[in-house]
């Protein structure tokens, strides 16, 4: 279990100050003032340890083994919290609606185990991109036109809003609650799917490419990577879901070796 | 002075911070507000550069019932992030000047704030308000409009 604790500090600085992918996201900024100032926020984050969005968000921490138990998985998600809570903006609220009050410094994160990979990764899900994640579930008869026509109106409705440049991951399949996890889990993981959906992603990459994705309205696309993830499904209830990740691309997976 | 659309500027001077619930509070209690508004809610983890941590924008969508108000309480020019038609419909019904800040630079932001001058409702966290004043602080005017302040176009 050491090698998971000795992760942690290493893991919250990259979400935080300097994720690995935030460069990569600067390729698909058109203006030149944004570019400079996307720079500088990379520059002040890793050198004053100054959260790089201040929207530190909601965290899954995701911890993939094949033979941790209960207690242990317990003891690094408490010691991620502990890291995490030492920069983080207390975001979170105990509960929806009825009777909240703040988490301050004791915010805690959702888990998720993944025993087919060995090692610990955590994704930022900030308000920003939240707010416009999609899902729906199609009836088996549906066909793959429809479901790309929903995704087009919705990332042009929407993309510009997500903190651009986003990164779009879509899953397919599964269940409900199975689709939105893949979908998020494209950004730890990238794209799986069968040969056979290659040429309508590809399709969907270009007609996703050639939308109005621009947070100063001056018709440009921003849109950087775009993931899709394809599962098993049922024969009647086919569920789709997006997710957004915006240019900081806080999402971090570190492997450890058997 | 008045803001033209469609350029950048950096703006010195006196503005507040404001978001959600603080900004609700702010109009049921119709307290005056600063002529320049930035939608924001800080890590208040600050340091001497930062005093109140990191601070970039939040979403203007999530503020439009409360945009008619901020102009009756005093409020001519609001920064935040990101644009849609019900943002623009919402800014042009109340002819509010909107500058665009990019989401997620929150750090760059963070170090824009030279001093916190005054904080209201502290309980409610990032949610609070904040009077402050910022040097050199960018963005890009979507809609320009006639605003009291120092700005400054970049080239």
């Amino acid at each position: 279990m050491q090698e998971y604790l000795d992760k942690i500090d290493d893991l919250v600085k990259l979400l935080l100050f300097t994720p690995t992918r935030a460069q990569d996201s600067l390729n698909v900024v058109h203006d030149a003032c944004f570019k400079a100032i996307l720079d500088n926020d990379m520059v002040v984050s890793s050198s004053l340890k100054l959260p790089l969005c201040q929207d530190t968000g909601v965290v899954t921490l995701f911890v993939g083994h094949d033979c941790l138990t209960k207690g242990q998985i317990e003891t690094i998600k408490n010691c991620f919290q502990a890291q995490f809570n030492l920069f983080a903006r207390p975001s979170m609220l105990s509960s929806p609606f009825i009777e909240q009050h703040s988490l301050e410094d004791m915010q805690m994160c959702f888990l998720e185990e993944l025993r087919d990979v060995r090692g610990i990764g955590a994704i930022i899900s900030g308000a920003g991109t939240e707010m416009h994640s999609f899902l729906k579930v199609y009836p088996g008869t549906s066909d793959f036109s429809t479901v790309k026509k929903d995704i087009l109106t919705w990332v042009k409705e929407r993309g510009a809003l997500a903190c651009p440049p986003v990164h779009i991951s879509i899953a397919m399949g599964g269940t409900a609650a199975e689709a939105c996890k893949q979908s998020k889990m494209g950004f730890l993981f990238g794209s799986n799917m069968p040969q056979s959906f290659e040429d309508e992603y590809d399709e969907l990459v270009t007609s996703i490419k050639g939308l109005e994705v621009d947070p100063l309205g001056k018709r440009g696309n921003w849109v950087g990577n775009v993931f899709l993830r394809v599962l098993p499904t049922h024969i009647s209830a086919v569920p789709v879901s997006m997710s957004f990740m915006c240019w900081p691309f806080r999402a971090e997976w570190m492997e450890i070796a058997s | 002075m008045l803001l033209s659309s469609g350029v950048w500027v950096k703006y010195t001077g006196e503005m507040g911070i404001a978001r959600d619930r603080g900004l609700q509070k702010l109009i049921e209690e119709h307290q005056v507000l600063p002529s320049v508004l930035f939608f924001a809610g800080p890590t208040l983890k600050g340091n001497s550069k930062a005093p109140l941590g990191s601070c970039g924008p939040t979403s203007i969508s999530r503020m439009l019932p409360f945009l008619p108000s901020c102009k009756d309480l005093g409020v001519r020019l609001i920064v935040s992030k990101g644009m849609s038609k019900d943002v623009l419909n919402v800014l042009q019904e109340t002819n509010l000047a909107y500058g665009i800040a990019p989401g997620g630079a929150g750090a760059f932001y963070g170090v824009r704030i030279e001093r916190v001058l005054k904080r209201k409702y502290e309980e409610l966290g990032p949610e609070a308000f904040f009077l402050i004043n910022v040097k050199e602080f960018p963005f890009y005017v979507f809609l320009g409009g006639e605003v009291d302040g120092y700005f400054e176009q970049i080239q």
